[in-house]
């Protein structure tokens, strides 16, 4: 019950309010986050038929293990304190 | 927007459009005075009757009120004295729909029992009517005042500029703290909103006047629609339980059925079909699921023979996009260029090219909001193109079969 859980549950969620377009995370994240043409971050990879990937809006934006650091560091380093990181599943309750 | 004055429905007493609208006496004496149970006893009810929000999201209310109490639990344990907030929502932005007004202005009434109850249920202390300035948040204002003496939780009027975002959940709550009614971000998505700390019931009119009939252990009324056409002003409908798309249009003109090509289900924010796939289907959830749809908030725009829908739906995403708060950066860029794409594939312009241009702008606004205003554009823009290819096959060779000069 201690410490964190498994860091596959770690997912991306932005503040879209706060979010300007500076694409820190992007550049950190790349593996997880690209940029839309006006620079605000936008899920990686391609989705259905070479569209964009549809940001979850509900659970956010799934972080696999590996990326979980630089995740944080993307969080740490957004200049508009956007990007958020949950790690907590107890949050769901 | 006009509304016409609501039409008979075809079976049976109107529960939620009576008229004339009643005074509190009338009121009273037709329904019986409201009961007001204990919490508990509210939620059971609510719970047992299936009670879900009208205003557009189909929520589960007894859910909504257990995220409510268990929220206050908390912000209480954290500094007490802090009470949750219920607010009556009769914001109705949407331009095609009229069936809050209607409602509010027929059944004032049977609005504000629900308000009581529902702050009974959650354990507010106060409670706010939140609309637009006119005719029904005047009757509301006029019933409040009517039985203030009588009701155990006073009700203050938020009266706020018409805009189609200033009903969203997080706008109610801002608004009641006295901020603009804009959207703002949740602690997390399908978190409670709050305010100063507390949560807030955020109920729409409609969902409160049936939880005043169920706690009455009246019979649920039917669907509360609305019904429009390009050569048809919105109109307010009250129907019999199980109605179909095809009663709905019937209702509001006996025609309609016949010459509808496709409607938008929901709304602005909605699903196109066509009307194969739609008359046919009860007005429901889950009458109009198994195509992709869901009713929102009672609303059916009809596209008639004549009447292209690539052009119709140009012109509610370019409305959409007008409508944006402008606070969240995906939303504000991306829906005009949404709304321009849209416009090019209407005009018969763009080609192939735009037409893969479009989607991708489909995808770069879902989900990319605080509120769900882009994802709404995306969903009407999304069915258009799925529901009549001929039509987007027919603007790509740069005609529009439908509409002829």
């Amino acid at each position: 019950m201690s410490g964190r859980r498994p860091a596959a549950d770690a997912r991306l969620t932005v503040d879209w309010t706060a979010c300007e377009g500076r694409g820190v995370c992007a550049e950190l994240l790349p593996e997880v986050l690209t940029t839309d043409p006006w620079g605000y971050p936008l899920p990686a990879g391609p989705g259905p038929d070479g569209t964009p990937r549809p940001w979850p809006r509900r659970d956010g934006l799934p972080v696999a293990p590996a990326s979980v650091a630089d995740a944080r560091r993307a969080v740490r380093m957004c200049p508009r304190l956007a990007l958020r990181l949950e790690e907590d599943a107890r949050r769901r309750a | 927007m006009t509304l016409l004055p609501p039409a008979p429905a075809p079976t049976g007493a109107l529960l939620l459009l009576p008229t004339p609208a009643p005074r509190l006496a009338d009121h009273v004496a037709r329904l019986g005075p409201v009961p007001l149970p204990a919490a508990d006893a509210v939620l059971d009810v609510v719970r047992a009757g299936g009670l879900r929000g009208r205003g557009g999201a189909w929520r589960s209310t007894a859910a909504k009120m257990d995220a409510v109490r268990a929220r206050a639990a908390r912000a209480r344990a954290a500094r007490p004295g802090r009470a949750p907030l219920v607010a009556a929502n009769a914001a109705e932005g949407e331009p095609a729909s009229g069936k809050d007004a209607a409602l509010a202005t027929a059944s004032p009434h049977l609005v504000l029992d629900g308000l009581q109850l529902a702050a009974r249920a959650v354990g507010a202390e106060h409670a706010v009517v939140h609309g637009h300035p006119g005719p029904a948040l005047d009757a509301l204002a006029a019933a409040a005042a009517e039985r203030a003496p009588h009701d155990p939780v006073p009700v203050r009027l938020v009266a706020v500029p018409r805009a189609y975002v200033a009903g969203q959940e997080t706008a109610v709550a801002r608004a009641a703290e006295g901020g603009p009614a804009l959207p703002r971000p949740r602690p997390r998505d399908g978190a409670p909103a709050e305010v100063a700390g507390a949560p807030a019931l955020v109920l729409n009119v409609e969902t409160l006047a049936r939880l005043a009939l169920t706690v009455r252990g009246l019979p649920a009324p039917g669907p509360l629609v609305t019904v429009s056409a390009p050569d048809l002003p919105p109109r307010a409908l009250e129907l019999r339980p199980g109605a179909r798309v095809r009663d709905a249009l019937a209702a509001a003109d006996a025609d309609l059925p016949g010459r509808t090509r496709a409607v938008l289900v929901g709304g602005y924010a909605g699903t196109w079909l066509t009307a194969d796939a739609a008359l046919d289907r009860e007005l429901s959830p889950e009458g109009l699921a198994p195509v992709g749809a869901s009713p929102g908030a009672g609303v059916l725009l009809a596209a008639t023979t004549g009447t292209c829908v690539l052009a119709t739906t140009a012109a509610v995403v370019r409305y959409l996009a007008d409508s944006s708060a402008r606070q969240c950066g995906p939303c504000w860029r991306g829906l005009p260029h949404l709304a321009g794409l849209v416009e090019e594939l209407a005009a018969g312009r763009g080609g192939p090219e735009g037409l893969a241009r479009l989607r991708e702008a489909v995808g770069l606004v879902v989900g990319r909001g605080a509120c769900a205003h882009p994802d709404g554009a995306a969903s009407t823009v999304a069915s258009a193109l799925a529901a009549v290819p001929d039509d987007v096959a027919a603007h790509l060779a740069g005609r529009c079969a439908e509409v002829r000069p």
